[in-house]
């Protein structure tokens, strides 16, 4: 079905529903674009996950807040539920296994690192927080993961990411693992045996991303 | 690897840790600047070979060992037992748990007692003298009293994010401001209750308060919704207080308030107040802002702490000291945050030799 500039409209009005966090407009625009027979995957990658872009862009220049990003996520993830089941084909960049290493139940962070990384074509496996090192090490064997990401909220907690990186490590000594968390910078991520860091979601698919490169071009 | 610190005798203080601390807070000359951690609960467990649980099941033995590490390291505060983010909400029937694992620091929220809007309507003000950790609270409170100190902190203040947990606070934030305003107004009448209560107790003349200011930040809200949610709610807090008699207000203001600085600015935490910083924010802005009116404390960071080497903690101590030393009111050489039990004892020496160097006022 051609709906030209009337597709286009409706991509851009879903597009700035989630821009908005407007969890109940993004419903009803991904609902309107399969009822006019748009390919659902097209919708996705030019309404929603460009949003999320545009979001984490606002983000990175100070100009949105958590505040905003978890609304924006709510919508995003609102859309996605509706829109998912109709894609045919799957598209990933590869798979990611996330969570907060041991000791630690602040989750908003790899939250929003999360979102970041499923609007931007990534498959995430989400351990939740608390997340002993075993079952890092476990999980990134059962799924394949292609990264691994580990976040940690205070200085005392961060201590279990070197103990987590090394039990991954015995699995498997080339799966690129990212960090990130308040009391991290670059040097104590390589200090601690990571292979990449992010300050926020704002860089971290694309230092994920750069991660994964890196790996290939090896 | 070369130590560049030189390792050498220290020149002797002139003053007494409590007669330091006093004079500064009397706005008297003082011969050096303090130095303290922010709070070393869980370092002084470790210091001492316990767990944090038998530091929480014997306060008087925790009291006993936290003067033991003060004196050990020559802080000049005194002990503090805090549990923070995690008391109010078991104060208002939440349920938190002691660190199960070896790298927590505090106690964790399991379950947060507001977990919808319907939640948050029927929740109801604690009884100030049964509820949570309160009791605790006030037999440390009777330890200290009992040891001598004149001043008796208590430690509350309002946070409404630590009744409902950071994503929902955060989605209300947005979503639904009456939610989010009611959560503070019931926070802050727990506040005054628990003042009250200690005023009861003690005497109003030796009352003093301690908070930690965190929901605000930058990190998780804008600096306009920091002040629609935290400003009138702190401003009313401290107008009640000093109006019922309290002596002093300390303020942690934890994580990234740069954006905020210009609200902050326009409270009154008293005559002095005492602010401490996380290295989020600089401590020369802090001054700018704050220092006209306000002791300034900070900010050493605890990253810098547990894993730099004594001559970086030295370096970064440097520099907060020259930012610092000048502040009108005073400053107080401070960690970030709370000690980071991890952190190696020569670089809490390297801060003493900081203040050595370079904290003299003569």
């Amino acid at each position: 079905m051609d709906i030209g500039n009337s597709a286009n409209e409706i991509i851009k009005e879903l597009h700035n529903a989630v821009v908005a966090g407007d969890k109940d407009k993004a419903i009803d625009q991904a609902k309107i674009t399969l009822e006019k027979g748009m390919d659902p995957y097209r919708t996705i990658v030019d309404g929603v996950y460009s949003a999320m872009q545009e979001a984490n862009k606002l983000f990175y220049q100070g100009k949105y807040f958590p505040t905003d990003i978890l609304l924006c996520g709510d919508a995003f993830y609102a859309a996605m539920d509706i829109l998912k089941p109709h894609v045919k084909d799957t598209h990933t960049k590869g798979k990611i296994i996330i969570g907060t290493v041991e000791g630690d139940s602040h989750d908003l962070a790899k939250n929003m690192v999360k979102i970041m990384l499923e609007a931007s074509g990534w498959t995430v496996y989400d351990l939740g927080k608390n997340v002993p090192a075993y079952i890092f090490a476990e999980e990134m064997q059962r799924v394949n993961a292609d990264v691994v990401a580990l976040s940690a909220m205070n200085t005392a907690i961060a201590q279990a990411i070197p103990t987590t990186i090394r039990r991954i490590r015995e699995q498997n000594p080339n799966v690129p693992i990212i960090v990130g968390g308040a009391p991290l910078s670059r040097e104590a991520a390589i200090h601690f045996g990571a292979d990449g860091y992010a300050d926020s979601c704002a860089t971290a698919v694309e230092e994920v991303d750069r991660l994964v490169s890196q790996k290939k071009g090896k | 690897m070369t130590l560049k610190l030189k390792v050498e005798d220290l020149r002797p203080d002139r003053m007494s840790s409590a007669e330091r601390v006093a004079a500064l807070l009397e706005g008297k000359p003082i011969d050096r600047v303090p130095f303290t951690p922010f709070f070393a609960f869980h370092f002084a467990a470790k210091n001492a070979g316990i767990s944090l649980r038998e530091m929480y099941s014997d306060l008087e033995y925790c009291y006993q060992l936290q003067s033991l590490m003060f004196k050990q390291y020559g802080f000049d505060f005194g002990p503090a037992i805090g549990v923070t983010a995690e008391q109010q909400a078991a104060d208002f029937g939440g349920e938190v748990v002691l660190p199960s694992s070896e790298y927590e620091m505090a106690w964790r929220v399991v379950r947060f007692p507001v977990q919808s809007v319907e939640d948050a309507w029927n929740l109801k003000l604690p009884d100030v003298k049964t509820a949570g950790f309160i009791p605790m609270y006030m037999e440390w409170s009777k330890i200290l009293d009992r040891y001598g100190y004149q001043d008796i902190t208590v430690t509350y203040m309002v946070e409404p994010f630590n009744l409902a947990g950071v994503g929902l606070y955060l989605r209300w934030v947005k979503t639904n401001p009456k939610v989010v305003h009611h959560l503070a107004r019931l926070n802050l009448e727990t506040s005054m209750n628990v003042i009250k209560y200690w005023q009861d107790t003690f005497g109003k003349e030796r009352v003093q308060t301690l908070g930690t200011l965190a929901g605000g930040t930058n990190s998780l809200v804008s600096p306009e919704d920091a002040k629609e949610y935290d400003f009138p709610y702190l401003k009313e807090l401290f107008e009640r207080a000093f109006a019922s008699g309290i002596k002093r207000v300390f303020c942690h203001i934890c994580g990234e308030h740069t954006q905020n600085l210009p609200w902050l600015s326009q409270l009154n935490f008293g005559d002095p107040g005492v602010l401490s910083f996380t290295h989020h924010v600089d401590l020369a802005d802090a001054i700018k802002y704050l220092g006209d009116r306000n002791i300034i404390a900070g900010n050493v960071s605890t990253q810098n702490l547990a894993y730099g080497t004594p001559d970086q903690v030295y370096e970064e101590c440097r520099q907060c000291i020259e930012k610092g030393k000048k502040a009108p009111r005073g400053f107080v050489l401070m960690t970030a945050c709370e000690l980071p039990p991890s952190t190696p004892p020569a670089n809490l020496w390297a801060m003493r030799k900081a203040v050595n160097d370079f904290g003299w006022y003569d």
